[in-house]
């Protein structure tokens, strides 16, 4: 149970707030959520006990700077959805989150630095090229930070234009599961970028596949097969590890068909 | 700290931890309508708030994030008791059924209004993706959305949605406003949890970690030295004594196989010890402090792995039979461990425990063997619904007891508040004069409530420490420690002549019970029962074996076996339809019950006593399947835009009981009160199905009276008579009928005692509406003709009484159709259409009905699609939530669903009326197996139906 909740009065006071042994709180949807608690419990992880409240620091805009679009950490999840200036694909991961509750409480910061593995959302920022703004470590791309700086504190999502097409998809028993595989693509006439959830411990890019994507060499079947063989997920209860590695590979040579032939390439 | 807060429009201020949990909070300073039904997971929707203007889910937040923000809670939309305009809505359209969480449904549709005046079904949607309703399927939540948004210009306008039957009658079959919607949608404290008194104590279990283990040795020394902590049950401090949990009649069918507390714990989550303490922190902190050395035994999961040769034995105890003991018993207990305890059976159910049988039944009608020879294709297919499958009640299973000078008092969420009784004094060893039980309002049964779970624990512990103690279990703990529907394996062998003729049915049934076998002879028996007799044949045999395990316990849920028997029955007439190269329909047709026919086979399928052949004296099948077949337009193949996607069709014909005659039995009296109103006083218990409502309505119809000068107390064993309680579809014709028959006794009695006053004979006398007796000179008004009879010189109150047995079965029919679409690419499926058009008879309640429908169905879709628990290789179950654990949401609702009630004119119902609820879980695993098949061409032979078993049997994977 959480017995201490710091309250600083701006995001510097919070960064320095920081330590160890205590966790930024903003929508609340992972720090108070039961089962993040007993999977801290099963790691043999401490308790929670000390959070600092981000209430009221964080911006929950979404604005135009230029050709980008700022999304500030403190909007949640549910803004994304209603918002008008959000691209489409975002907008659709978001509503991903079955619960509107959830939606309304979960701040878009918060997903991206819980990093869970089956995330709708940072599959789609990867394929967006969004970057993120900390505090104290600058601005660096999505997948870096979920890779290399997950403990700072982030205060903006900074997403350029979209360029070429995007198509997210996911795989879901019901409609409020627990996700099996989640993807994203993005293709334009000069690159590609390829995003997967649920198959490894983080969501993950498939470089080599972007590779075959872009230069032609991969299309349809060989594509189906090229990501089954560059994923290795773990068998549990959203599904077997075969199945995964299907399901991956058969969304995203479907995404990138559906790219194609709609033209939107 | 202190807290403050705008709470429903009120300045707050509140002391309190900057930690502490809101919902916690909320409940603390009296706001019960946001309840919890899920520990914290944020799925089920109980614990949403407003938080400045936004559904948010309040187990999500602690104190220090509502500091300074508005909270508005469901207490804000009803002022004076009035109802808001959704709530009314809500109340009218029938969505209004257990309710737990229905008040945090209200509160949602009042900002979905604010926000979008007219709102689409994708909004509607939208709103209530929080929301897990598990009785009524979300169906009517559009209507209720619509007649609020109706209502704004047009106050009176009234829910037409639902049909209406009989003109001649002022309330029955008729749209009416359930009799406690009201206090329901309002979130009022009515639950269990709502009697919790200040300075209660609190119970927790220490549960096993091991599926089947000796407890060598436990020492609570350690524990009971912590100040606040009450006392510490064990198996070396309670009664032996042998009971089932199963909330049957007496003598029950089913073996007495555990105690309070045993040596032997027998699944992962069995009882090991019982803290009562304090406070839940002292509570845990005991558990921690419990020494238990365990012998670890090898355990057994499945059906085929307790039938092997070698396989450990779940029950190993002493053998004991109250009657007619079988020769070999000697024998059977001559290398019993005491450590197991015992196994006791009222009389035989053809179990064996050393071969890990908790009971078994062999029978059948005509030569199956014979009929196999006459036939011209014979087809044998295994299918196998194993999945365990949960109730999920909103409302986990809660108890809380307490003493009244010497008289135990137990306010329960039961469906069976006289078996609570009568097993919690045979526990207790207490007489039953001594226990007073309380069925509070049920958030939920399904079949899981009746059963006595945890309550006989907390009771001994109250009686023996004579403390108030309150106890539910955790969510986890509903799913490892509750009962679900038993696994089965089912083998169809069905014989038929070229012409589509069946010759002989065959049902090779097995069942797992899990570690114990509550229910073991008969929900099986009832998977036979339910399905066999919907189809005229001369030739039918069933083997029906259940076994033990050391997986989760088993019981009853709604449908109580059929819903596997169904499917199994249902599939295996499609596979011969295709066989045959016959339309599936036309089979189904070809050789279903009718309307007279005489069901020879349930002569060898009694609960545990001889059965009786049966006559199908209504059936609503012919019209239910002509009207079926024009609204899915059977026949007509769709094809979708999208070449991954395949759509096919299905047709199943399903059917249940209405109680059980010659077992069951219901009482009622009714009261006339001073001013010529009057209390009905009915033993049922109303589990938010409308029982209470049905009753009233009977009561109201016969006297010619309002509804609401019938008030209604039902359920409490001091002070309603006897009924054996809400189970196996008896509610409206067991409980209702006992509630007419009083009103018809009342009647008499007032026609009598009118007869006196007005002088005039009672053959020239009549009721009428409003509540007056009309004679050839003169009319007395109720009003009168209370105060005449309990005047000083009156000839006394005024009561009347019903009590109801039968041997008359009325059996509710049913034809549901189904269209899905498959992605053969994915795997994935989506539900088109369903359409569930089920003859119930007279429905009493139409909309309450129709929601049952909608409600079952939609669970049944959850079993067949999502559910099921799985297992490690230890036995301790992975999915012990709701989320991953799969129950349908609003999202998995059919885009295109509609619920038909078929009018019958059953003679042997209160006023026709037959049972609803159970028999619509029966319909949408084989329905929706074979629309898989006609648009895949696979066969789907086991549950749950997942994207990847479609895809493995499509050969992608």
């Amino acid at each position: 149970m959480i017995k201490e909740v710091l309250k600083p009065a701006s995001l510097d006071e919070a960064v320095k707030l920081k330590s160890s042994d205590n966790y930024y709180l903003s929508g609340g949807t992972q720090v108070n959520w039961t089962p993040a608690m007993e999977i801290r419990r099963s790691n043999g992880m401490p308790e929670i006990e000390k959070v600092i409240l981000l209430q009221g620091l964080l911006s929950e805009d979404i604005k135009k700077e230029g050709s980008a679009l700022i999304i500030g950490a403190g909007s949640t999840l549910q803004n994304i959805v209603d918002s008008p200036l959000a691209p489409d694909a975002l907008k659709k991961a978001a509503g991903y989150i079955a619960s509107r509750n959830v939606r309304n409480m979960a701040t878009i910061g918060g997903n991206i630095a819980a990093n869970r593995a089956d995330s709708y959302i940072i599959p789609c920022l990867i394929a967006l090229k969004a970057d993120v703004e900390t505090v104290g470590k600058g601005i660096m791309c999505v997948d870096k930070y979920i890779r290399e700086a997950k403990d700072s504190l982030i205060i903006n999502i900074i997403l350029p234009e979209v360029e070429g097409a995007c198509v997210i998809d996911v795989s879901v028993k019901s409609s409020a599961a627990y996700p099996s595989v989640t993807t994203a693509v993005r293709i334009s006439k000069r690159d590609a970028v390829v995003a997967v959830g649920c198959v490894s411990d983080h969501v993950i890019r498939l470089k080599d596949v972007e590779a075959g994507i872009v230069n032609g060499s991969l299309s349809g079947e060989s594509l189906l097969k090229a990501v089954s063989d560059s994923i290795n997920p773990q068998s549990d209860l959203a599904g077997s590890s075969e199945y995964k590695k299907y399901l991956a590979g058969t969304m995203i040579a479907h995404s990138v068909e559906l790219s194609r032939k709609e033209g939107l390439v | 700290m202190k807290l403050k807060f705008l709470l429903n429009g009120t300045p707050k201020e509140v002391y309190t931890e900057a930690g502490e949990n809101v919902r916690d909070l909320l409940y603390r300073i009296g706001i019960n309508s946001v309840r919890n039904s899920d520990d914290g997971y944020a799925f089920a929707g109980s614990d949403s708030i407003l938080l400045d203007g936004k559904v948010v889910s309040s187990m999500l937040l602690i104190a220090a994030q509502i500091e300074g923000r508005e909270v508005k809670t469901v207490e804000s939309l009803s002022k004076h008791g009035m109802l808001s305009p959704v709530q009314s809505a809500m109340v009218d359209a029938g969505v209004v059924q257990s309710a737990y969480n229905i008040p945090a449904a209200a509160l949602i549709l009042t900002e979905l209004l604010d926000r979008v005046p007219n709102p689409s079904r994708e909004d509607v949607k939208d709103a209530l993706s929080s929301v897990f309703i598990r009785d009524s399927g979300y169906e009517q939540f559009y209507v209720a959305v619509d007649l609020a948004v109706e209502r704004r210009t047009d106050p009176e306008y009234k829910n037409t949605v639902p049909p209406e039957f009989k003109e001649d009658l002022k309330f029955i079959g008729k749209v009416k406003r359930k009799v406690d919607g009201a206090k329901l949608v309002r979130g009022e404290r009515l639950f269990v949890e709502d009697r919790r008194e200040e300075g209660s104590a609190v119970l927790k279990m220490l549960r096993s970690p091991h599926a089947s283990a000796y407890i060598k040795s436990i020492d609570t020394s350690e524990a009971e030295k912590i100040p606040g902590v009450v006392t510490i049950l064990t198996h070396k401090n309670t009664p032996d004594t042998w009971y089932t949990q199963a909330g049957q009649g007496f003598p029950e069918p089913s073996p007495y196989d555990r105690r309070l507390f045993g040596e032997k714990v027998n699944h992962v989550g069995d009882r090991v010890a019982a803290v009562v303490a304090d406070s839940y922190e002292i509570a845990g902190l005991a558990l921690s402090k419990i020494k238990v050395e365990y012998e670890v035994l090898k355990h057994i999961m499945t059906i085929d792995e307790a039938m092997a040769a070698d396989s450990p034995l779940v029950h190993n105890g002493e053998i004991i039979y109250e009657a007619a003991a079988p020769d070999d018993l000697e024998e059977s207990n001559k290398n019993f461990d005491p450590r197991d305890g015992k196994i006791i059976y009222q009389f035989p159910i053809g179990g064996d425990p050393r071969k890990n049988i908790a009971a078994s039944v062999f029978d059948g009608i005509g030569d199956v063997e014979k009929g196999f020879a006459e036939a011209d294709v014979v087809i044998e297919r295994e299918y196998q619904p194993m999945s365990h499958i949960q109730c999920t009640p909103l409302e986990m299973h809660v108890i809380y007891t307490k003493m009244d000078g010497d008289r135990l008092i137990m306010h329960c969420s039961t469906q069976v508040p006289f078996h609570v009784r009568r097993i919690t004094a045979s526990v207790l060893g207490i007489s039953e004069n001594k226990i007073r039980v309380i069925k509070e309002r049920v958030g939920g049964g399904y079949g899981s409530k009746q059963d006595i779970l945890l309550e006989e624990v907390c009771a001994y512990a109250t009686y023996s420490t004579g403390r108030t103690i309150f106890h539910q279990y955790s969510r986890k703990e509903e799913f490892e420690s509750c009962s679900t529907r038993k696994p089965m394996k089912i083998k169809v062998k069905i014989g038929a002549k070229k012409d589509g003729k069946l010759t002989a049915v065959y049902m090779d049934l097995k069942a797992n019970a899990g570690p114990y076998g509550a229910h073991a002879l008969t929900v099986p028996m009832n998977a036979c029962s339910k399905s066999l007799p919907l189809f005229l044949c001369d030739n039918f045999k069933f083997d029906v074996v259940t076994y033990y395990s050391n997986a989760s316990p088993t019981g009853a849920y709604q449908g109580y076996g059929a819903p596997k028997g169904s499917y199994a029955m249902q599939m295996a007439a499609a596979e011969m339809a295709e066989e045959l190269g016959m339309d599936p329909l036309d089979f189904l047709e070809l050789n279903r019950v009718h309307e007279g026919s005489m069901l020879e086979i349930l002569k060898c399928l009694g609960e545990g006593r001889e059965g009786v052949a049966a006559p199908a004296v209504s059936c609503g099948l012919g019209p239910a399947l002509k009207e079926g077949r024009e609204m899915i337009e059977w026949g007509k193949k769709e094809v979708s835009d999208d070449p991954d996607v395949k759509i096919g069709k299905g047709v199943v014909i399903i059917q249940q009981g209405s109680g059980l005659p010659g077992l069951d039995q219901s009482n009622a009296t009714i009261k006339m009160l001073g001013d010529g109103t009057f209390m009905l006083f009915s033993g049922g218990a109303d589990l938010g199905t409308g029982l209470d409502t049905v009753s009233v309505k009977m009561a109201a119809e016969v006297l010619q009276t309002e509804m609401t000068n019938v008030s209604i107390l039902s359920g409490d064993t001091d002070n309603t008579p006897f009924d054996t309680g809400a189970y196996a579809s008896s509610g409206t014709y067991f409980s209702g009928s006992a509630s007419l028959l009083a009103a018809k006794d009342m009647k008499e009695e007032i026609l009598k005692a009118a007869s006196k006053i007005m002088d005039e004979p009672v053959s020239d006398l009549k009721i009428e509406y409003p509540g007056k007796v009309v004679g050839k000179k003169d009319e007395l008004t109720y009003a009168k003709l209370a105060w005449h009879t309990q005047a000083g010189e009156g000839q006394g109150q005024l009561i009347g009484q019903g009590h109801f047995t039968t041997d008359d079965a009325a059996f509710p029919y049913g034809a549901h159709f189904a269209q899905v679409a498959v992605n053969i690419r994915t795997g994935a499926i989506k539900i088109q259409k369903y359409y569930a058009l089920q003859d119930a008879g007279m429905p009493i309640n139409p909309e309450l009905a129709q929601g049952q429908i909608f409600g079952g169905v939609l669970k049944s879709i959850g079993h067949t699609l999502y559910e099921g628990l799985v297992y490690d290789e230890k036995g301790h179950a992975l999915n012990t939530d709701l989320r991953s654990y799969g129950v349908p949401m609003i999202g998995d609702v059919p885009e295109d669903f509609q619920a038909k009630l078929v009018y019958t004119d059953d003679p042997f119902g209160p006023y026709g009326a037959k049972s609803i609820s159970e028999i619509a879980t029966n319909g949408a695993a084989p329905v929706i197996a074979n629309a898989i098949h006609d648009a895949t061409g696979v066969w789907m032979r086991s549950w749950p139906i997942t994207p990847e078993k479609i895809l493995q049997e499509l050969g992608k994977i």
